[in-house]
Parts: structure tokens; sequence; C-alpha cells
């Protein structure tokens, strides 16, 4: 270690904040160069003058019922600890979590919304976009149709059809005028799409 | 002669039990371990508090805050650093706020420096030390006041105001330069 090397760390050498080995290069440097045992005194001496000057700062005792008031804050709380609810509520009351939660919320909803618009045409393989309609008529539906549905081979046909059957009593074979007035109505078809992207939006 | 012999008992398991144990305790809820940190690290809060408001009922709110937030907290303290820094942390957090806020508040400033002025109560060594730390900025007061009044390390202030070692060190030498120059300025005679 140089002089220059050496004045950079005085400081920190005199409040023996380095490193083992870093203090004993400094020590070893300062035994021999004089210039640098004048400037270290005097780093120590204002160092020393400082902390004197400190001494006189009162510590200041805690009042005899600093405990009890403390404690009396603080128990009732820890005592009745909040539901999972309450917690939850307050982790997503904090403005991070808040926004990772909506948003985390919002890319949820916006995912269903995708599978429910496509899982049915990969399924099934038909290109209609589904109508906006509720899982139990989409389901009943499917019903009617069940070569379209059973090609997705999630249950054996005859238990998947019974489950449906308990489920959702509805006609094998409907009527084949309501069919017609379904399949023409523009609910079904051309509103479909904008009935779903305008309930995206407002959930997202 | 009961509660004397209490607070002794209380005194030596203080010393006996080690922070981590006793975190450990008070998150099972037992009141004697929130007890024992309670004596462990009072004064040390109160006096901090008191050093960096100058102010005794502040300094005594402040560090009844300061443990009340911890303890509320403390499931949510990883041992990861020492309890005193963490309790450290908070009281210097909670006397900055209010340090700030009472720079709003005028009526607050006006009791401020009536107790700063009360000679009376403070000796006038005390008075020219707190006038020459007004002058020094709050970072570097700061700084200076807990390695000089708290003898805390560099790494441990690091931890306390959340800033790098090297930022510490760097802030305690500037703060004694300005220090000086503020002790000659305001005295009128070289530290």
């Amino acid at each position: 270690m140089d002089c220059r090397q050496v004045r950079k760390q005085l400081e920190k050498y005199s409040d023996s904040e380095m490193a083992a080995s870093s203090m004993a290069a400094v020590a070893k440097h300062l035994d021999s160069c004089a210039t640098c045992q004048t400037e270290y005194a005097r780093i120590r001496s204002t160092q020393a003058r400082i902390q004197e000057r400190f001494e006189v700062m009162p510590n200041l005792k805690a009042a005899p019922d600093f405990d009890l008031r403390v404690l009396d804050r603080v128990l009732p709380q820890l005592a009745q600890p909040d539901s999972f609810f309450d917690r939850l509520d307050a982790i997503f009351a904090r403005p991070l979590y808040k926004l990772l939660g909506s948003t985390a919320l919002g890319l949820f909803l916006a995912l269903l919304t995708v599978a429910a618009v496509l899982l049915p045409q990969s399924l099934g393989g038909s290109t209609r976009a589904l109508p906006a309609m509720t899982a139990s008529t989409a389901v009943a539906r499917d019903v009617r149709t069940p070569d379209n549905f059973y090609a997705g081979g999630l249950l054996p046909n005859a238990a998947y059809a019974d489950l449906m059957r308990e489920l959702y009593p509805v006609e094998s074979t409907p009527p084949p005028r309501q069919r017609k007035e379904r399949r023409e109505s523009a609910w079904d078809a051309d509103t479909s799409e904008l009935s779903y992207s305008s309930r995206s939006g407002s959930l997202c | 002669m009961d509660a004397a012999l209490n607070t002794l008992k209380l005194t030596f398991a203080a010393r006996d039990e080690a922070d981590a144990a006793l975190l450990a305790r008070c998150r099972a809820g037992e009141r004697e371990a929130f007890g024992i940190l309670l004596h462990r690290y009072r004064d040390r809060i109160v006096s901090l508090a008191f050093h960096l408001l100058r102010h005794r009922d502040d300094a005594e709110d402040v560090a009844q805050e300061t443990f009340t937030q911890a303890f509320t907290a403390i499931h949510n303290f990883r041992n990861e650093s020492q309890l005193f820094t963490w309790l450290y942390r908070i009281t210097v957090n909670l006397c900055l706020h209010r340090q700030r806020r009472a720079k709003v508040w005028e009526s607050y400033d006006e009791t401020y420096t009536a107790q700063r002025m009360d000679v009376e109560e403070q000796a006038t060594a005390r008075l020219v030390l707190a006038q020459v730390l007004d002058m020094l900025s709050e970072p570097l007061r700061v700084a200076l006041i807990l390695h000089e009044a708290h003898a805390l390390s560099y790494e441990e202030i690091a931890v306390v105001l959340n800033i790098p070692v090297g930022t510490v060190a760097s802030r305690i030498s500037t703060a004694r330069q300005k220090f000086r120059e503020a002790w000659q300025a305001q005295n009128g005679e070289e530290l």
C-alpha cells in the first residue's frame, strides 16, 4: 500500500471498519511512514473530539409504565388473529398486491373467455363461434349432438350421456322448429361475439 | 418485593435468552417473551427517538409505536438481520416521518423550538450539540448519531438505513467534516 491508498482508508481504519488483512496492511504502512502517522493522528483527534461532544447527549429511559402501555396495545391484536379472508383483504389492500391481483384476475378472465370460445371448436371441430350462452345450455346442446362432443373422449359416451341427462334433464330430441329458431336467431349467430367482447371488456 | 423479584428474574432471563429464541416465543404468543424483548431494547429505542426528535413525549410515543408495529408484524420478521437493527429502522423511519410532518405543522415546530430552548432541562453543551447537528443535512445527521451516540458499525447502519455500506462510510466521513466546520462556525473555535 502506498501513502495515497492508505490515506483514503485511514478513517475506516480508525473506526476499525476494515477486514483484518487490510487493517494489518495499513498498520504496517503506518509503522514506517511518519507523514501518514501525522495524518492518522489528526483524524483520530477529530474523531475523539466529536465523540466527546456526543457524550453529553442524554440517554433517555423509558417511562415506568412503558412496557404495560405497549403490551396493552399489542396483545389484544395478537389475541384475535385475523380470519383468512381478513388477511387476504389486508394483502390486497396494499397497492402493489392490488395491482398484481387485478392484473392476474384480468388475465385469468381473458384466458377463460378465449378458452370458452376456442375449446368447443377444437373438441367438436365446429367452425361456428360459441354463442353467448350459459354453460348448461351449451352442454345440453352437445348432448343433442353427441358426436361432436364425445370426440374429446373425456368420459365414455354412455356414462357421459347418463350424467348429462341427470344434470340437465332436457329432451333428447327437441322439436325441430325450436332448433331452427335458435340457429336463425341473431343472438346465437351474429351478436355472440359482440356479447362476449363486451362482457370480457367490462370484466377485464 | 414480588415485583422487584420478578424484575430481577426478567433481567437475568433477558441476558440469557437469544433474540431468535424470544422471537419464536413471541410468535407463539407468549406474553413473557414480549416483556423480555421490551426490557432489552426499550431504553435504546427511546434514546434513539429522543436523539432524533429531541422531544421527550414524542420520543416515548415513537418508541411505543415502534414496538407496536414490530410486535404486530413479528410474523413477517425473517431472521436475516438482527432484531435491534429492525427496531432501529422502524424508529428512524417514524422519527423522520414525524420531523418532516413537523415542518408543515407550525404548532409542532413551536413546541420543538421551545423544547430546544429550555436550557434548564438541558445542559448548554447539549444545546450547542443540537444546534451544530441541525446544521447537518438529515442523512448525515442520522448516520452520525447512529455511529457516535449508538456505536453502530457501518454494516449495522447500512441495514438500519437500507443503504450500501460504502454509502455509510462516505456519509460518516462527510458528516464528521461538516460537523467540524459547523462547530467552528457556531462556536468560533476549532474542533
